[in-house]
């Protein structure tokens, strides 16, 4: 059972790898093999999101959820991004230039901590039991029933805790369920595991062209280490896959305000979709991610605010079939019933965001991860890098008022940090990982200003 | 290669293996196998009669439905644990009762196993 559900998984993945290096050589393009190498991770996460996209949609309309379908979709998108990106003239990778190596020796020491950390959360991944109270309530049921069935069965998807929550990380489960033979709740935990560690890759390779290295590799282990981050790689529940869309999709958000080069924002968007399709938090926080890139381009609004309109038009398109789908079927939307209405619940207001800010500032859950980002800002800010202070400043911020919002909104939810009384402390990952994603960038700006006025002195 | 390279290579490959070497040090890594979750019979202990087990629950629905429809009332279907749903009749008291309804399951064809109850 274990060692050919491992092997199927290991295809399963190499699908979404050989995918997302299709879709990335056709937006961008790849210079060099050691480029191709470093974006690996990014193009992992891009050929999930992607195919998992694809057969959510598919699934919601109906198309019958096959080990074809499994297969097949991520061929035809593999084979036809590749053809297209040749059709448009994107060379093959050439050889790395020779001088390039002199950063080699740091980046191996952070890789060697990096890998030896995953892979004692991998050996605890590969016979691990499903533990945690979402995951076998409702995450994994939902994707047995869409192995079994082939369809998101009105029945259970109506009646199941989380009815309203979107299907793609079930449909990712039924996937592996599918490539594995069966209904392997045990080895399911390496394919989060898997998850766990392309981000990480995808956040130190897109990190790593502008962060230096002996800046960057100590943040990295930091989110593996980080108690609320690395121990939960293998839980297969959708908070930390939701973080995980969601620190990427800021960091190529950032680079797209600073470079204006549209594959950023065009992979950022595909992120952004996924993220909708995979909570409803999701919602919120790809809001809050358009609302920083607003404030932070604001001085250059002419050029960057329709792009960032047609940003996020493209995301509420994906977002709409599966609201659709639940509200035909006669399940409660997402919204709070008490919404804006600050007189309503009046008392709650006040406690509700400082549970939010207690959560943010806890190192209970995140380590120094919050508050080296806190100080990270103030050295940038006194380089007058505003662009990327208000964009970080703004994300974190708009998202723990987004978590004050909740609870305010939602009379149900107690306030307090108790998981199952409170989501709060499962959303405020999110603002956890973009500190993690910020702090090395408003780092580098820091040193690189120090040093500059070094030199010129 | 250059120096750099193999030195690169090195600082990410020699702790490794010697991770490796460490986590094997007590004996290969362990595979399990859907096998586990079929537990032999014991003498003294309640015994399930397990009539099948399939992929998918609805081919194990329809067995069921065939097992009862032969006389064997009180026969389901679960999950195993490793993957598969089991067509079961649950709890027989001993191996002795279970043997003679083996017997008379094999009149209409139908070949269960003998195996230690799922809740013993």
């Amino acid at each position: 059972m274990s060692a050919h559900a491992l092997a199927g998984l290991a295809a399963l993945n190499a699908f979404y790898l050989t995918c997302g290096l299709a879709v990335l050589w056709l937006v961008r393009g790849w210079d060099t093999w050691a480029q191709l190498a470093r974006l690996a991770g990014l193009a992992y996460v891009l050929g999930v999101v992607a195919i998992g996209l694809l057969w959510s949609l598919l699934l919601i309309v109906a198309v019958p959820f096959s080990l074809g379908i499994v297969v097949g979709l991520p061929v035809v998108i593999a084979a036809g991004a590749a053809v297209a990106a040749r059709r448009r003239g994107r060379p093959w990778p050439s050889r790395t230039p020779a001088g390039s190596h002199r950063r080699l020796v740091v980046t191996a020491f952070g890789i060697s901590a990096s890998v030896l950390l995953l892979a004692g959360f991998f050996r605890a991944a590969r016979l691990s039991g499903l533990y945690w109270w979402d995951a076998w309530s409702f995450w994994v049921p939902k994707a047995k029933a869409i192995y079994s069935f082939g369809s998101l069965d009105v029945g259970f998807f109506t009646t199941l805790p989380g009815s309203s929550y979107p299907p793609l990380i079930p449909v990712l489960d039924a996937a592996a369920f599918h490539v594995m033979g069966s209904a392997d709740v045990v080895t399911l935990h390496v394919q989060y595991w898997l998850f766990g560690v392309a981000f990480v890759w995808a956040l130190a390779g897109l990190l790593a062209e502008r962060v230096r290295d002996w800046i960057l590799w100590p943040f990295i282990l930091l989110v593996l280490v980080a108690p609320r981050i690395g121990e939960r790689f293998l839980v297969a529940e959708a908070d930390l896959f939701l973080d995980y869309l969601f620190a990427l999709a800021s960091v190529l958000v950032l680079y797209w305000i600073l470079d204006r080069e549209r594959w950023q924002l065009a992979i950022a968007v595909a992120l952004m979709s996924g993220m909708v399709l995979t909570k409803r938090e999701g919602l919120l926080l790809a809001a809050v991610l358009v609302g920083a890139a607003l404030l932070a381009s604001a001085r250059d609004w002419r050029a960057a605010w329709p792009a960032l309109g047609i940003a996020a038009a493209a995301v509420a398109v994906v977002a709409a079939p599966w609201r659709v789908w639940y509200i035909a079927h006669g399940v409660a939307g997402e919204a709070p019933t008490d919404g804006l209405d600050p007189t309503a619940n009046a008392e709650r207001l006040f406690p509700s965001f400082r549970l939010a800010f207690d959560v943010l500032l806890s190192s209970e859950y995140w380590s120094v991860l919050v508050s080296v980002a806190l100080g990270a800002l103030l050295l940038a800010l006194l380089t007058r890098a505003y662009a990327v202070v208000v964009y970080f400043g703004a994300l974190v911020l708009l998202v723990t008022l987004g978590g004050g919002w909740i609870t305010w909104a939602v009379p149900e939810l107690e306030i307090t940090q108790e998981l199952g009384a409170n989501p709060i402390v499962r959303y405020m990952g999110a603002a956890a990982l973009a500190c993690a994603a910020a702090s090395p960038v408003l780092l580098s700006i820091a040193w690189r200003a120090v040093t500059s006025q070094e030199e010129s002195s | 290669m250059s120096r750099r390279i193999g030195l690169a290579a090195t600082i990410v490959l020699a702790p490794l293996t010697v991770y490796a070497l460490l986590a094997t040090a007590q004996g290969a890594p362990r595979f399990p196998t859907r096998n586990e979750c079929v537990r032999e019979a014991v003498e003294g202990q309640p015994v399930d009669l397990v009539f099948a087990r399939f992929d998918d629950p609805l081919s194990a629905v329809r067995a069921r439905e065939e097992v009862v429809r032969v006389g064997f009332v009180g026969t389901e279907e679960f999950p195993d644990g490793c993957g598969r749903w089991k067509v079961v009749l649950e709890d027989v008291p001993s191996v002795e009762i279970a043997r003679e309804i083996q017997m008379e399951a094999a009149t209409v064809d139908l070949n269960p196993t003998l195996e230690l109850a799922s809740n013993g």
